[in-house]
C-alpha cells in the first residue's frame, strides 16, 4: 500500500447541480471543414484548396493556412504555417497578458469559435527562445508568442482535462497565428446529477488508494482535489461528459530524486457512466535480450 | 512534402522495476510512447533498429566506451533515439533509471558522448531534462555530453505518465517521420497545459546562426549536415 500524502484536501462537498451529458458523434467531412474554413475567414473553396484525409484527421490547406479537424473528437486546429510558433529572429512579445486576452476574446467572438459566455480564462502561456555560447555566461532570450487558453464551463462547473479548452496563439505584433479548439458538442442530458447525488470526496480518496495500490508505488503526493467535468484530448473518442473529482498526483520513488506526475480522475456521480481511469496495464514480458 | 531522408531509429523504455537496488516506481505508458514512436517512424520507411523494454533496456547502451559502455553499438548507432522512463537531474547532470543493473541502475550524462558516431536526435521522454529555464543551468547540463548530436528533446521539471499523454510518442513520431520541423513537433506533442508538462527542444551549432537555424527549422532531412562543433546551444520551450 503506498503512503498517500495530501498536500491539500477538498474539505467541503461540491454543492453544484450537474448533469451527465451524452455527446454528439463528430461528423468530419468536406462540408464540415469548409464551414470551419469560412468561419476562420478563408474562402472555403475546395477547388483551389488542398483537402487531405487520413484515419486520424481531415485537413484543409489554403495558401499558408491549414485547418485540421480530428476524426475522433471533432477538435479543430487552425494555423498560419509561415507564422505559427515561428521565430523571425528579432521579435519579442512586449504586450501584456491582459492585452493578449483581449485580442483572443475578440477573435473568439468574431469567429464564433465557441460561445464566449462559456469561457473562463485558464492560463496564459508564452513560447520562449534562447541561445548561448559555450564559454559565455550570457544568453539571448526572447518571447515569440502568447498562447491564451480558455476553459469551458458548464452548469457553473469547469471542464477539466486536456479537452474543454480553446487556445488562441498571438504573435508579437498582436496578430492571431493559430488556434486550437477541443470542445465536444453536447447532444442531450443523459441524467441529471443533483448535488445530493454526488459521491463524497472520501470516495475519491479511497478510489485513488485502491487503484495505485496495485501499481507498486512507494509514496503518492496528492497536490489537490478539484471538482469538474472531464473532457478528453483531441485524439480520443468520448461519448459522455460527466462530473468528476480530479487529483493531480506525484508518484515518489524510494530515491525521492526520481518522481513522475500523473492525474487521477474519478467519476463523481453516484451512478456514473463507466470509469475514467483505465485499468492498470499489464505489458507482456519480452523475450530476454542476448548479452 | 518532398523527399524525406531515412533514419535509423532506436528506443528503450521501462514500465516495470523490481524490488532490488534498482527499484523505482513502476510506470504504465512508457511502452506506448517508445513503441508508437518507433512504429510511426517505421511506417514511413525509417529503419527500426532496436526497441528494448523493461529488463532489456540497459544503462551500458548509453554509456560511451571511454567509460566502459557500449553506446557505439546502440544509442550512437542510430540517428534517432527515444528513451522513455524515469529521469532525474541533479548536480547539473542528467540521470536515467534502469530496472536491471547492466552495468548500473542509473545512467549519467557525465558518461555520455552524444553524437560521437551517428546519433543526431535524442529524446528524453522522462522527467527533468532540465530543472528550470535558467540559461546557465540548461548550458551546464547539455554542453558537456554533446559530441555532434544535433538536438535534444525533453521536459522542464517533471513529466506525466498517464493515458491523457500516452500519444506523445505517436504524435512526435508521425510528425518527425513526415519531415516536419522537429522542435515544433516535439513542443506540440509533449507540451500539456492541463498536466503542466513543459516541453523543451534544444539544438547545437558551430555558430549562433546554425544553432538557431537547427532549433527553428531542422527536420530529419538535416541528417547529414553535421554539427562540427557544439559551441552554441539554442532552445525553445512553451510555459
Amino acid at each position: 500500500m503506498p503512503e498517500i500524502k495530501y498536500l491539500k484536501r477538498m474539505t467541503t462537498q461540491p454543492r453544484l447541480d450537474t448533469n451527465i451529458y451524452r455527446l454528439q458523434i463528430p461528423k468530419i467531412n468536406e462540408k464540415s471543414i469548409v464551414e470551419e474554413a469560412k468561419r476562420l475567414n478563408l474562402t472555403g473553396n475546395i477547388k483551389t484548396a488542398e483537402v487531405l484525409k487520413n484515419p486520424k484527421e481531415l485537413s484543409y490547406t489554403e495558401g499558408p493556412y491549414v485547418v485540421t479537424l480530428y476524426q475522433k473528437s471533432g477538435a479543430l486546429r487552425f494555423y498560419d504555417s509561415t507564422r505559427w510558433q515561428m521565430d523571425d529572429g528579432t521579435s519579442h512579445v512586449t504586450m501584456s497578458d491582459d492585452d493578449a486576452v483581449e485580442i483572443a476574446e475578440k477573435f473568439i467572438k468574431k469567429t464564433q469559435l465557441v460561445p464566449m459566455a462559456e469561457c473562463k480564462l485558464f492560463k496564459v502561456t508564452h513560447l520562449h527562445v534562447g541561445v548561448q555560447e559555450r564559454d559565455s555566461n550570457k544568453a539571448e532570450e526572447r518571447i515569440i508568442d502568447t498562447g491564451v487558453i480558455f476553459q469551458r464551463t458548464l452548469d457553473k462547473t469547469p471542464v477539466e482535462g486536456p479537452g474543454g479548452k480553446v487556445i488562441v496563439y498571438i504573435d508579437s505584433q498582436g496578430d492571431v497565428t493559430g488556434c486550437d479548439r477541443i470542445w465536444r458538442d453536447l447532444s442531450v442530458v443523459y441524467r441529471k446529477v443533483p448535488s445530493n447525488q454526488l459521491r463524497p470526496t472520501r470516495y475519491a480518496e479511497l478510489n485513488l488508494a485502491g487503484y495505485w495500490r496495485r501499481a507498486d508505488v512507494k509514496r503518492i503526493d496528492v497536490k489537490e482535489t478539484r471538482f469538474g467535468y472531464f473532457e478528453a484530448g483531441r485524439s480520443e473518442s468520448q461519448r459522455y461528459l460527466q462530473p468528476t473529482f480530479i487529483m493531480p498526483i506525484t508518484l515518489m520513488s524510494a530515491d525521492e530524486r526520481i518522481v513522475m506526475k500523473s492525474v487521477h480522475v474519478v467519476p463523481a456521480a453516484q451512478r456514473p457512466v463507466g470509469s475514467i481511469m483505465p485499468r492498470l496495464k499489464v505489458v507482456p514480458e519480452e523475450p530476454p535480450r542476448e548479452e | 512534402m518532398g523527399t524525406v531522408l531515412k533514419c535509423r531509429v532506436g528506443a528503450e523504455w521501462i514500465n516495470k522495476f523490481h524490488n532490488d537496488a534498482c527499484k523505482q516506481n513502476n510506470l504504465s505508458y512508457r511502452d506506448d510512447h517508445a513503441k508508437d514512436f518507433c512504429n510511426k517512424m517505421k511506417n514511413k520507411g525509417h529503419t527500426k533498429v532496436f526497441c528494448f523494454g523493461n529488463d532489456n533496456a540497459w544503462e551500458r547502451d548509453f554509456r560511451h566506451p571511454d567509460y566502459g559502455g557500449n553506446s557505439l553499438n546502440y544509442l550512437d548507432n542510430v540517428h534517432f533515439c527515444f528513451y522513455s522512463d524515469h529521469g532525474g537531474n541533479w548536480g547539473n547532470t542528467m540521470h536515467i533509471a534502469f530496472a536491471v543493473k547492466k552495468d548500473k541502475c542509473l545512467g549519467s550524462s557525465s558518461e555520455w558522448k552524444l553524437g560521437v558516431k551517428m546519433l543526431k536526435w535524442f529524446v528524453l521522454d522522462c522527467c527533468q531534462c532540465v530543472l528550470n529555464v535558467n540559461s546557465s543551468h540548461i548550458c551546464a547540463v547539455w554542453f558537456p555530453p554533446a559530441y555532434g548530436v544535433h538536438m535534444i528533446f525533453g521536459f522542464i521539471g517533471n513529466g506525466t505518465d498517464g493515458w491523457w499523454t500516452r500519444n506523445v510518442g505517436a504524435d512526435f513520431g508521425e510528425d518527425a517521420a513526415k519531415g516536419n520541423k522537429l522542435s515544433n513537433a516535439w513542443l506540440d506533442a509533449a507540451y500539456s497545459y492541463w498536466a503542466d508538462d513543459d516541453a523543451i527542444a534544444m539544438a547545437y551549432g558551430a555558430t549562433q546562426s546554425e544553432a538557431k537555424n537547427r532549433r527553428d527549422n531542422e527536420t530529419v532531412n538535416y541528417r547529414d549536415w553535421d554539427v562540427t562543433s557544439s559551441r552554441w546551444l539554442a532552445w525553445k520551450y512553451r510555459r
